[in-house]
């Protein structure tokens, strides 16, 4: 096991464990601790950004306890970019001795003294994202030696500056790490046989790749920060083409191609024999550069068997790579601290399709780039939106976390939409009750990100952020993140798997609890007010979220049950079998808790 | 609070640093529509600076790349002459560039067979074909979806809302149903191809 990531060029892939096939089983490494719920606590960046202080973080936790939130499960407090020296100190970290005078352990000291956690952040590249040259790529072990050290709980791991993608502020011809190049045609040559195959003749497996005429062109995995796609199905592309073979033996493979450096035409070539179950990579490496716009040729020597045989030309290498950097900090701090309780959050925004590969070694991961980018700082409470084209808004990290639903649970971990705006500038009152709803509906980690000077017991946003209805859904036992089971705006379309980013319409989300309850929320995503009636039935509901239920059955059979409002405590009881709302405000919702009378 | 030109100082710094000075030594209030800088195909490239960017942008300070109006160059290095340029543009309003913003010219029309045979550029053409009769465009990126698709999912059309699409279908209406939903949803080159 290697506790160091390479700065000089992508690991070679030595365990299925970390290959792409192996994404789908469903296996935790397993040092991995299972079984926990959401996080909850503070982070810097969305109150301070880079001018967070260790006065600041400590005035926070004096809030925390002041407030009661400790109590009520806000237990961890994280300090994002900016604490760090620019460079490293003796090959280590070091707190930046303006802002952090006392150093971590002192601040990690006062803050378990009041019975918090302390978390920090790193970055898998060679910088942070802010600047600082302390990225933990090539530094992991040296890195987990100091957090445990410090005493961390918590560690939240950026994507900056990393080498192998054209993650933020890397260099963008990185993209020829993640893609493969385009794709002319494969040639399999042996002795009394040859056969050239075309690549339009081959078959795009997956989604991604596409036939422009002369080429298969990207060749890769789709890229999750921003808004535009689904997280849902196969988020990566291949071409595969089919070769009979009359003799087995060994063959000479050419794959005629034109790589590139930008985004879909790379120049990292994976050559799998097989299909995905019992695949045989027989190259993974990069390929000599195309020039002059000119078709290049590799060979590759392989055996093939007699009859059909799959030649798969690919590259998950944009995965494969991330998981290793995070996989190469996971087990850095396991050598560090063995069995230790440090929460890994993985904060590469989604760029690799984190759902897929995160919950082996991560407990969330996140969705999209940033909820907001315009942080606050020690006399500006920043801007949250709630909605917007791009990823800096509620309803954009909504509409992507609530179909994410499979991917998330207790064996694995949870779907990050990022830390909440609650209290920041440009959302009220109403768009933050809908705020917590959702994030406590979809079991997200519940980050607060304001400034906690601003608040008092019991003022509007004390009580929408310790709104103990909402959070005991976020931390029920259960530990099932609700599913959307009704869109206005389908027709015929999945409500829990179709990817939606027009706002116009109104959402019903349910979600079972360990006592039997059903939590059931009704979210106006437009601005705009519906006057309409919205209702489902409880079969609707018991189809849709069966199977995770402790007692379907009963709830099908009753004639009877009682609908609390999540917001006011108050009580209704329903004697049809259906649950109704008539009408929600622009931007607001209606959450209940329905129980068996 | 950081102002002032420091040594290897990018772009992004640039509008960071002058940013800072503009609200904090300045007092001037921050724009709320900064909608003319989602020209700028790398605005979200730095998650840390896409607020510096935007405002000092839309304000007139810092332009855009001098070699492609559609980019900001973030990682561009800045030196003492040019950055005390916008300095000064900060302290005196009269100096500012202020950008037009993308202006939508409304939704182009043309005939199929106005467009059979044309050949575009650099795959940079988007053509969503809507209905059975498909039209293929030369070096253009050709796909296939349907009006509920782009109800559902504007966004998913491109992440780049000045990108040319052309949209198709077989009678036309579908083609124009889908452009009012991309109009509204921030796409600037919209042809519908009549039949």
């Amino acid at each position: 096991m290697r506790l160091n990531t390479s700065r000089i060029s992508p690991e070679k892939i030595e365990s299925k464990e970390y290959a792409y096939p192996s994404f789908n089983d469903g296996k935790p490494f397993s040092e991995k601790k299972t079984g926990r719920l959401p996080a909850m606590g503070w982070n810097s960046w969305n109150a301070f950004g880079s001018g967070n202080t260790e006065a600041l973080t400590k005035a926070m936790a004096d809030k925390i306890l002041e407030l009661g939130l400790d109590k009520l499960g806000y237990e961890y407090l994280v300090l994002d970019d900016g604490c760090y020296k620019q460079e490293r100190v003796d090959g280590k970290l070091s707190n930046e001795e303006v802002k952090f005078p006392s150093g971590f352990k002192a601040l990690a000291d006062y803050i378990h003294g009041k019975g918090l956690k302390f978390g920090m952040y790193n970055d898998i590249g060679t910088n942070l994202c802010a600047g600082a040259q302390v990225g933990t790529c090539g530094h992991e072990e040296t890195d987990a030696k100091s957090y445990v050290e410090w005493g961390i709980d918590f560690l939240k791991v950026d994507n900056c500056y990393y080498l192998w993608d054209n993650a933020t502020f890397s260099n963008g011809e990185n993209a020829r790490f993640s893609f493969a190049p385009d794709i002319a045609s494969i040639k399999v040559k042996g002795d009394d046989f040859e056969i050239v195959k075309e690549a339009a003749s081959g078959k795009i497996t997956g989604q991604g790749p596409w036939f422009d005429g002369k080429y298969v062109t990207n060749i890769g995995t789709f890229d999750g920060t921003n808004t535009g796609t689904t997280p849902v199905g196969e988020r990566s592309g291949e071409l595969e083409l089919d070769i009979k073979i009359p003799k087995a033996g060994e063959y000479s493979l050419f794959v005629e191609y034109r790589s590139g450096k930008r985004n879909g035409c790379g120049e990292w070539l994976q050559i799998a024999l097989g299909d995905k179950e019992h695949e045989n990579r027989i190259y993974d490496e990069l390929v000599t550069s195309s020039t002059d716009d000119k078709d290049s040729i590799l060979e590759v020597k392989c055996f093939l068997k007699e009859g059909n045989n799959i030649i798969r030309l690919m590259n998950h290498r944009r995965q494969e790579n991330t998981l290793n950097a995070y996989a190469t900090m996971f087990y850095a701090l396991q050598n560090a601290a063995p069995r230790n309780d440090i929460q890994l959050s993985i904060c590469e925004w989604g760029k690799t399709q984190p759902q897929n590969w995160g919950y082996k070694i991560g407990n969330s991961w996140r969705i999209l780039n940033d909820i907001t980018f315009c942080v606050g700082s020690d006399r500006d409470f920043g801007r949250g939106e709630w909605d917007n084209p791009g990823t800096q808004s509620i309803v954009s990290q909504y509409n992507k976390a609530v179909i994410m639903d499979r991917f998330a649970g207790l064996e694995k971990g949870w779907n990050d939409p990022d830390m909440m705006v609650i209290g920041m500038n440009d959302v009220d009152e109403t768009m933050c009750r809908t705020h917590m709803s959702m994030w406590c509906m979809m079991n997200s980690p519940l980050m607060l990100g304001l400034d906690l000077r601003r608040v008092k017991k019991d003022d509007w946003i004390y009580n929408i952020i310790a709104n103990e209805n909402l959070i005991s859904l976020n931390q029920d036992a259960l530990g099932v993140q609700s599913r959307r089971i009704y869109s206005s705006i389908l027709e015929n379309e999945a409500p829990d798997l179709t990817y939606i980013t027009n706002n116009d319409r109104v959402d019903i989300l349910a979600k079972p609890l360990s006592n039997g309850d059903i939590a059931l929320a009704f979210y106006n995503l437009s601005r705009e007010d519906k006057p309409e009636s919205y209702q489902i039935s409880i079969e609707e509901i018991v189809k849709m979220i069966g199977e995770e239920m402790v007692n379907k059955v009963d709830w099908l059979r009753t004639e009877k049950f009682v609908a609390m409002d999540l917001f006011n405590d108050e009580k209704t009881i329903i004697d049809e079998k259906i649950v109704r709302v008539d009408g929600i405000k622009g931007c607001d919702n209606v959450t209940l808790r329905l129980c068996i009378a | 609070m950081e102002y002032g030109y420091v040594e290897k100082m990018n772009k992004a710094e640039a509008a960071k640093r002058l940013f800072n000075e503009m609200l904090y030594v300045l007092g001037e209030e921050e724009l709320k529509d900064v909608s003319a800088a989602s020209i700028l195909k790398d605005l979200y490239d730095c998650h840390h600076c896409v607020r510096y960017i935007a405002q000092m942008y839309c304000k007139g300070i810092i332009g855009a790349s001098e070699k492609n109006a559609a980019v900001f160059d973030l990682n561009e290095n800045v030196s003492a002459l040019v950055f005390k340029e916008w300095q000064e543009r900060l302290y005196n309003k009269k100096l500012r560039i202020v950008p037009k913003p993308v202006k939508f010219e409304g939704v182009k029309f043309m005939t199929r067979s106005e467009l059979e045979g044309k050949s575009m550029v650099n795959y940079e053409t988007l053509v969503i074909n809507l209905g059975e009769k498909d039209l293929l465009l030369n070096h253009a990126k050709n796909i296939k979806s349907s009006l509920q698709e782009i109800k559902l999912n504007p966004y998913g059309v491109s992440d780049d809302r000045i990108r040319p699409v052309i949209l198709v279908c077989d009678y036309g209406i579908k083609s124009q149903l889908a452009a009012g939903i991309l109009s509204k949803s921030g796409y600037r080159d919209i042809t519908v191809v009549l039949p």
